[in-house]
């Protein structure tokens, strides 16, 4: 593994190609770039003005100086001022984080950035061999224009297919949180359809485009999570002796009582009633909903409608 | 410290600038920082070079050298190309950035990090708010182990855990691991353990004691198989068992979109005269494939007679069981 002095100097390194001619770039944007603190960005710097080129005068080292928290460039800078490529390690990192986006190997984005700033020694077809990271092929297509929204904010038009029916909807949304869990990707939104907050699973948005209208960001609390239960409706649920429950599936689920024969009673936090009479549904009668009756009716007819 | 980082950079900027190769001797007498001879012996001036060279080369330098001991830059290696990104793709990259650098169960951060910080310039948008929880069982003990993992699986190295099975059993064991995969919240180690000789799969999360052979560390332990692809070993849900069967699953043309995130590459698809899809894939477990099949409708239906049937009779019990009394 890297040892700090090596880590800093490919920090050092990579900070070099920010930095053009005449630039002038505040250090807490350059901080944020790498991951590092103004005060380390700061004296990364103080190295670097140190450094430079044989015969080692003024000429021949770094033409920057940091002044009010901004790093100013004052001529040309040695050799190193074009874009390193990316090293195996690096290469891996970004192939892999791609990959959690449905951006995969043959994605034509991931193509275009690795054969310009990839290493040569390895292809990205080879990474997703030994490194594979969730989301499908395609979800690009879906998750790129939703980001796009969601920076700049612009509205972005979807066909989302829902938990209860086998047609799309289009629905006009403002992206305001991207959420990622357990390799499923999320947009939670202001959907002017619902004229509420809604959160999308990327995978049931069918299409997704960017519209030119901008929105203005609104003042709603987000949940920051795909699965928020905090403020929901409960519904008891019962599991039958053998059943297994694992409380991961059910999130916001606690167990409400163990009864004599073995068999659970649980409660769980509910949204709408499709998705929990999905989940009911498919333990094919191990798991009966007690109450409320609502959600018993919805089972029922999710179950009827799977026979005919 | 900082000797040695100016030195590193100074070494850098020299061989980027040098119009040709040079030689040993001549880095030493020109990259500031490498001590004369006077002060460090040959031996020990061999050893600092090559340490520096590996430390550039982690970097993203391509150093090439001849047999005459001279060095010299490979510019079209190291240097990268213009990147043209639309400002989808450059929103896309950002996001999916931000997100994995904050999660700790995302093994890669720091590596994505100065990946990124190189494509700064044309990733060089907004914020945009997005946060990832790759796992959701101690995401930063899984991290932590798969960067682990991830080293030992690149340099070939052989890796020791102790390992508790889903029966609750325990064993150390010795493997080679070939590569890593993530699904549902949970990251996986594949490789050959030694004392089997069999090609496993084994749940992260359920490592203790992770160590990664350290001996001889410029040296493979093993060879990965020339064939060998991760996907091979990603089941789907209802995949896991001993009693494997052919089963055959009808996906309805108003969600036949999603039939590449549905099956994800698995099995074979047709497409049907009415444009539903008609999906062969291997299963082993006939209860999760059912369940599997009404949890991801609507729009999923088994095509077997057996285990169509079987099925109805489940949804039968399901809707009796939810009828006005139920069960109470």
């Amino acid at each position: 593994m890297a040892g700090p002095a090596e880590t800093r100097a490919r920090r050092l390194l990579a900070l070099l190609h920010l930095l053009k001619r005449d630039t002038r770039i505040p250090l807490e944007r350059i901080a944020e770039t790498l991951g590092a603190s103004v005060s380390e960005i700061s004296e990364d710097l103080d190295t670097l003005a140190c450094c430079g080129v044989a015969p080692y005068d003024p000429l021949a080292m770094m033409p920057i100086y940091v002044e009010d928290g901004v790093v100013e460039v004052f001529g040309e800078l040695p050799a190193l001022d074009r874009s390193v490529r990316l090293s195996s390690a690096e290469a891996h990192a970004l192939g892999a984080a791609l990959q959690m986006a449905g951006l995969t190997a043959s994605d034509p984005l991931v193509v275009r950035l690795m054969t310009a700033a990839g290493t040569p020694e390895i292809s990205p077809d080879d990474l997703e061999k030994t490194v594979r990271a969730a989301a499908s092929p395609g979800a690009s297509e879906v998750f790129a224009p939703v980001a796009r929204g969601l920076q700049d904010h612009l509205v972005v038009r979807i066909e989302y297919q829902s938990a209860s029916s086998e047609s799309c909807t289009e629905r006009d949304i403002e992206p305001m949180q991207l959420l990622a869990e357990r390799g499923v990707w999320y947009v939670e939104a202001y959907c002017r359809r619902a004229g509420a907050l809604r959160t999308f699973r990327l995978d049931r948005i069918r299409t997704a485009r960017t519209l030119t209208e901008r929105f203005d960001p609104r003042s709603i609390p987000l949940a920051g999570e795909a699965l928020s239960t905090g403020q929901l409706p409960t519904a008891l649920i019962r599991f039958a002796p053998a059943e297994e429950f694992a409380a991961r599936e059910w999130p916001g689920s606690q167990i409400v009582s163990t009864e004599a024969d073995g068999s659970r009673v649980i409660s769980v936090p509910f949204a709408g009633t499709a998705w929990l009479a999905r989940q009911v549904a498919a333990r094919l009668g191990a798991v009966e909903v007690l109450e409320p009756a609502e959600v018993r009716a919805a089972v029922a007819d999710l179950a009827a409608g799977l026979l005919s | 410290m900082s000797v040695a980082i100016e030195r590193l950079v100074n070494l850098a900027l020299y061989l980027a600038a040098a119009a040709g190769p040079v030689t040993r001797d001549r880095v030493r007498s020109e990259v500031e920082g490498y001590p004369d001879s006077s002060d460090q012996d040959a031996e020990a001036f061999q050893r600092m070079f090559e340490r520096d060279k590996d430390a550039l080369r982690d970097a993203g330098f391509s150093i090439n050298s001849d047999p005459e001991g001279r060095y010299w830059l490979d510019s079209a290696a190291t240097f990268a190309s213009n990147i043209d990104l639309s400002a989808q793709e450059s929103a896309a990259v950002r996001a999916v950035g931000t997100a994995l650098l904050d999660d700790p169960a995302f093994p890669f951060a720091e590596e994505l990090r100065f990946a990124l910080a190189k494509i700064a310039t044309v990733i060089d948008t907004p914020d945009a708010p997005s946060i990832a929880r790759i796992a959701d069982e101690r995401p930063a003990d899984q991290g932590s182990a798969v960067a682990t993992l991830n080293r030992a699986a690149s340099a070939r190295k052989v890796v020791h855990f102790d390992y508790t099975n889903s029966t609750g059993q325990h064993k150390t064991h010795a493997v080679e691991p070939y590569g890593l995969f993530v699904r549902d919240g949970r990251w996986y180690v594949v490789g050959r353990d030694s004392d089997i000789n069999e090609v496993r799969v084994y749940a992260v999360s359920r490592m203790a004691r992770l160590t990664a052979n350290v001996s001889r560390p410029k040296s493979a332990d093993f060879d990965r198989p020339a064939d060998f692809d991760v996907v091979r070993f990603i089941n789907l849900p209802f995949q896991y068992g001993n009693d494997p069967f052919e089963a055959t699953v009808r996906i309805e043309p108003e969600i036949a979109w999603r039939a590449p995130s549905l099956t994800a590459g698995a099995g074979v698809l047709r497409e049907l005269p009415d444009g539903a899809l008609e999906w062969t894939i291997v299963a082993r477990d006939r209860a999760r494939l059912m369940r599997w099949l009404v949890e991801m409708g609507p729009g999923l239906s088994a095509l077997d007679p057996e285990l169509s049937q079987q099925l109805s009779q489940s949804l039968e019990s399901v809707a009796a069981l939810h009828s006005s009394g139920g069960s109470r």
